[in-house]
This record gives structure tokens, sequence and C-alpha cells, in this order.
């Protein structure tokens, strides 16, 4: 495997956990110490890297994360870091000050107090909808496949931190779908009631709740 | 009692004494003046009609759209007046030597008095032609699209139909078409561009199910519904009584004509929602008798009063049926606008054919009405599909699904209807500061 192509899976297996400026530290790191060294010695490397408590309690999923995008075809790749990341850099100094995981806690909240409301073939059809609308969502590759497997119920969390904008159109699919399947004034009601529902936690965590909306 | 009813007729006696007494020894007062006063009396109550419209279709929508549908009643009202003013009235009203379109009389600035008059009455017929659009776009348009479509509307597509059928060279006109107040010039031209545009713009999210499935969207307030019938029922009575164009007799039996048939509308919605097993609604209803006014605006000059009942009755029943077509065609018309004013006007325009008083059911007067709401058709609704695919193309005209999830009262226009009464709604008065940008 050339380096280009390693250096972009092991960014692609990263981006979901880690902010711009510490993911440009880390591919660094990968680049000097670890890039001419069997894949065992990743292991190594992503323990460096996962310097909060946070981190290390996904230091797990990170590194599986890494050798899922090892396996992954080029074209389903993010392009070389060191290209995307100088792009990314105006808007990472903006989004910095928010705190990812909390508009993610609070996001999985709400969606969970929607699909609360309905039976479990409904809940099934709503999440069914929002999948097959992914497409729609603007984000990479690795993101999508952690947003599908929790929406299929296949992962329990939802892994990796999701920008706003991306929840922000999940949360409106998931709107459109409760349109379709119970109407929309049944669906402004839900949303409403949903959002009662959640406040207390977005107050608690200091997160705005109406930034996902 | 008595003491009050004293006193009320010592304050009229009173206040003609303040009358100069020449008002009433002057015999020779000029029937122009006379008919002035009246047109611009009749001007002034269409104008009305403008806000029985916007309560009207207020009432219909979601709280969280009721500031955008009361802004575009009151905006189309305000670009209607001057575009009609600067081009409209020029193209229906000027010298027509072509009978396609009038070429003069421009962003008339200087004219007989009499021009003032005609001018300040037809600018509220142009205005309600716009507005019969709103209704049925609403919950999903583009509020700068929608704009740019009422300024295509009062500027070229209403106008051009109205020298057809009003201007003294109009082609249709010398064919003998009747359409005294504009069943036909006024409200189908607003229906048949509400068609188009919903047809465009698609139905509302989840309004009809995947499955074939009809959702009914109930309005936020049904209170509105019936004050804004009545404050149009009242307008009408200036929109048919002003047609006349001068202040005479015939006023009389044109309103009674006019009265009858809005009453008469409102018994046969009722009739045909008991007849098609339909609960029989309140904006059934109301539309109903709305359909009743459109239907007899063509004919009300020109009828006898019990065909004018009959056209009324024809005009209601014709509504729920209208509406209830659109439904299955998974067209989604919010008030009812393509049924009440397109279909009910089309109507009506037959039935002033049909039912003309001294020459009843004459072939050739039917065939020359039917030209006409045919032409109607084909002018209006191409011409508006074409300006709203324009503007679909160049401005988008349907709102994004998280504008629909929001309300258009937040996302055009920055306020909620009504801040202190949504306790559950999911959109607050103090989230608006959060709200992203769309």
């Amino acid at each position: 495997m050339d380096l280009i192509f390693r250096r972009r899976a092991i960014f692609t297996g990263m981006r979901p956990y880690f902010d711009d400026q510490k993911l440009l530290n880390a591919i660094n790191l990968w680049q000097s110490e670890y890039s001419h060294k069997p894949k065992f010695a990743l292991s190594v490397f992503v323990a460096r890297c996962c310097d909060s408590d946070l981190l290390k309690s996904d230091r797990a999923k990170i590194l599986k994360a890494i050798f899922m995008a090892l396996e992954l075809s080029p074209d389903d790749l993010l392009p070389d870091p060191l290209i995307a990341l100088k792009q990314e850099k105006t808007s990472s100094a903006e989004n910095a000050k928010v705190d990812e995981s909390h508009q993610t806690t609070v996001f999985i909240k709400l969606l969970q107090q929607l699909f609360a409301k309905f039976n479990q073939a409904d809940e099934k059809s709503i999440r069914g909808f929002v999948i097959k609308h992914l497409a729609e969502v603007k984000t990479d590759k690795m993101r999508l496949m952690y947003i599908r497997d929790w929406l299929n119920m296949s992962a329990e969390t939802l892994e990796g931190q999701h920008d706003l904008d991306v929840l922000q159109k999940l949360v409106n699919l998931c709107y459109m779908a409760i349109c379709e399947l119970a109407g929309p004034v049944k669906a402004d009601q839900l949303l409403g009631l949903a959002i009662k529902e959640t406040e207390p936690l977005a107050i608690g965590i200091g997160f705005r709740l109406h930034d996902l909306l | 009692m008595l003491n009050l009813k004293r006193s009320g007729l010592f304050v009229i006696l009173g206040a003609m004494c303040l009358i100069p007494s020449s008002v009433f020894a002057d015999e020779s007062i000029k029937p122009v003046v006379v008919n002035t006063m009246w047109v611009l009396m009749a001007g002034v109550l269409v104008f009305l009609m403008q806000a029985g419209f916007a309560l009207l279709e207020t009432g219909m929508v979601r709280s969280k759209n009721a500031v955008n549908v009361m802004m575009k009643n009151y905006i189309d009202l305000c670009v209607g007046t001057l575009l009609f003013w600067l081009v409209g009235y020029g193209l229906m009203f000027g010298a027509n030597p072509s009978g396609y379109y009038g070429t003069t009389l421009f962003g008339l600035s200087s004219a007989p008095d009499w021009d003032y008059t005609l001018i300040f009455f037809q600018i509220m017929f142009a205005a309600t032609a716009a507005t019969i659009v709103s209704g049925a776009m609403a919950e999903r348009t583009n509020y700068i699209a929608y704009l740019i479509g009422t300024c295509g509307i009062t500027a070229i597509i209403y106008p051009i139909f109205g020298s057809w059928a009003w201007n003294d060279g109009g082609w249709l006109k010398q064919m003998g078409f009747i359409d005294f107040a504009g069943s036909t010039v006024v409200h189908s031209v607003g229906g048949w561009c509400a068609l188009a545009a919903i047809i465009l713009l698609g139905p509302r999210l989840g309004r009809f199910s995947d499955k074939g499935e009809t959702r009914s969207v109930p309005g936020h307030n049904l209170s509105f519904i019936p004050i804004g019938g009545f404050l149009l029922w009242f307008g009408w009575f200036g929109f048919n009584g002003g047609s006349t164009l001068a202040a005479g007799a015939n006023i009389g039996h044109i309103l009674l004509n006019t009265h009858m048939a809005g009453a008469a509308g409102a018994v046969g919605a009722i009739l045909m929602s008991i007849v098609t097993r339909q609960p029989i609604l309140l904006t059934s209803t109301i539309n109903g008798s709305i359909a009743g006014l459109v239907a007899i605006t063509a004919g009300c000059a020109s009828m006898q009063v019990p065909y004018a009942i009959l056209t009324g009755a024809i005009g209601g029943s014709m509504s729920v049926i209208g509406v209830m077509l659109l439904e299955k065609m998974r067209l989604d018309d919010v008030v009812g606008a393509v049924s009440v004013h397109g279909l009910c006007g089309a109507w009506g325009t037959l039935a002033a054919g049909l039912f003309l008083t001294g020459n009843m059911f004459n072939p050739q007067q039917i065939m020359v009405q039917l030209i006409g709401i045919g032409a109607a058709f084909a002018w209006v609704f191409v011409s508006a599909f074409i300006m709203y695919s324009l503007i679909s193309a160049f401005f988008g005209l349907r709102v994004s699904a998280l504008h629909e999830q929001r309300g258009l009262d937040i996302t055009e226009h920055g306020e909620i209807g009504y801040p202190e009464f949504a306790q559950d709604a999911a959109y607050k008065n103090e989230n608006l500061k959060d709200l992203s940008k769309l």
C-alpha cells in the first residue's frame, strides 16, 4: 500500500473522533514515526493520540475504524488530509468552540424521544425513510456509515462526532418521515413534544437544542 | 328607551342643520359626481375584500404560517396596486386596435377625473385576482418568488385577458362575451394562476401519503374563516354593484342577485356535502357562499333572481366537488381557490349566457361564453405555468423541507404569529435568536 493511500485511510478512520488540529498532529505523528512500521504498530499510535478521557474510551473504536478504512477502496476514502486539512482550517476555527459530543448527545436524545412516540413498525419505517434519504446528507462516507448503522440499529450508539448541519438535516429527515407517516399536524405536535422532553438534558449540558432545528 | 330615541333624533336633526342648505337646494348635481361617488364607494368596499381574503386564508393555515399568509395578502395589494397603475391599466384599458392588448394609459399621471375613478376601482379588481393565488400556494412558497408571481399577474396576465373581455376593442368583447363584474376576468384568472402554481409547487409535506391517503391539515383558527367570509360578502356588493360604473336604478337588482347567490352557494355546498356523505364543514360552507358569489359575478346584472339563486347554488355545490376532485388528483390547494374561483368562475360565466334575461339558452351566446372561458384558461394557465416555471428555475418557488418544518413565519419573516400562546410548539419566540439562518 502506498503512503498516500494509508494516510488517507488513517485520516478517514480517525476523522469522526478528532478535531482538525488534533487530527493534523496525529497525521504528522503517524507519518514521522509509524508510516514505515507494520500494521500492529497502529495500536500504539492510536494510544498515543488518545490523550483525553473521552478519546481513551473510544480507543478501540478508533482503531477498528482505521482498520475498516484500510479495507475500503480509494474512491471511498476522504481526500489526502494534507490538502483537506488546509482547506478546512478556517471553518474549524469557528467550530472549535462547540463541544461536538454535546450536540450529538442531545441529537440522539431528541430522536429517541421522537421514535418513542411510535410503535416498533412505525419507528422502523421512519428510520427506513431517513436511511433512504441519507444521500441528501452532506458528510464523509465514514460518518454516513456510522449514521446508517445507528439508524438501522446495527450499532447501539451513534459513533463519531457530527457537524450541526448534518444533525439538523437528520432531524429534518425524521420530521419529513413523520409527516409522511402521521401527517403534518401530528408531526408538528410530536416534534414539539420531543423538544420539550429533550430540553432538560440540553440545558443541563449547556447546549442550545434549537441549533439542531 | 324613548329618551334614547328622542336624543338620537335630535343628533340627526342637529347634524342636518350643520349641512349647508345649498346641498339640498342644488338640484343640478352632475350625474358624473354621483357616479364617481358610487364607484369610489364601491372601490372602497372591494378594498375591504382584501381583509376578507387575509382572514379567510390565514384561518385555514397552521399557526406557524399565519404571519406569512397575512403578509402575502397585504403585500400583494401593495405591489399589485403599483404595477397595475404603471403597466396593467394601460394594457387592459388603453387604446386596443389589435383586440389583444391596450397600448396607452401607462403610468397615468394626468387625466380627466373620471379616469382616476376608474383606475382606483380597477386597481382593487387587479389586487383581488392576485390575492386569490396566495391561499392556494400557502405554507410552502418562497415569499419573494410569490411576490414576483404577483407582479406577473397584475402587470401582464390579468390585464391582457382583461383587455380581451372588458376593453371596448377587445376581441372577446366584440364577440358579445358577457362577464359583467369578472367571474372569469377576475376570479377564474386568479383560480387558473393558482392551479398552475400548485401543480409546480407540489403538495405540503405529508398532505398525501405514499399509500394514496389524503390527510386534512386543519387551519389554526376557524373563527377567522367566517369573519373573512362575511367581509368578502360585504365587499362583493361593491365588486358587483360598482361594476355598473354608474349610480343607476339597477343596482338594487344586482345587489339582490349577488346576495341571493351567496346564500344559495352556502346552501348548495351543504346539500352537496350531505349527498356525497361528507361532513358539513365550516370551511366548505363558507367556501360555498363565496363560490356562489363568484358564480353570480358574471351575470348579476343580466339574469332574474331565481336564476341567480340557481347559479349560486350550483356554484356552491361545484366548490365541494372541485375540492374533492383536486384531492383525488393529489393537488394541494390549501384554501380551495382553484375550485371556488377557477371552476365556479367558469360556471358563472357560462350561466351568464345560459340565463341571459330575454335571450335565455341562446346557443350563439353560450358558444361565445364557452370561447371566453376556454380562452381564459388557455392564456392564463399556460402563461402562469411558464411564469412560475421560470420563477422556480431562477429563484426557487418552493421552500426547503426545513423551512416547512420551522414554518414560514420564522423562515420568511423572522417572527412568530402567536408568541404568547404556543407553549407546546416546536419553535417559540425565545428560540428565534438561536436558529441558524437558512
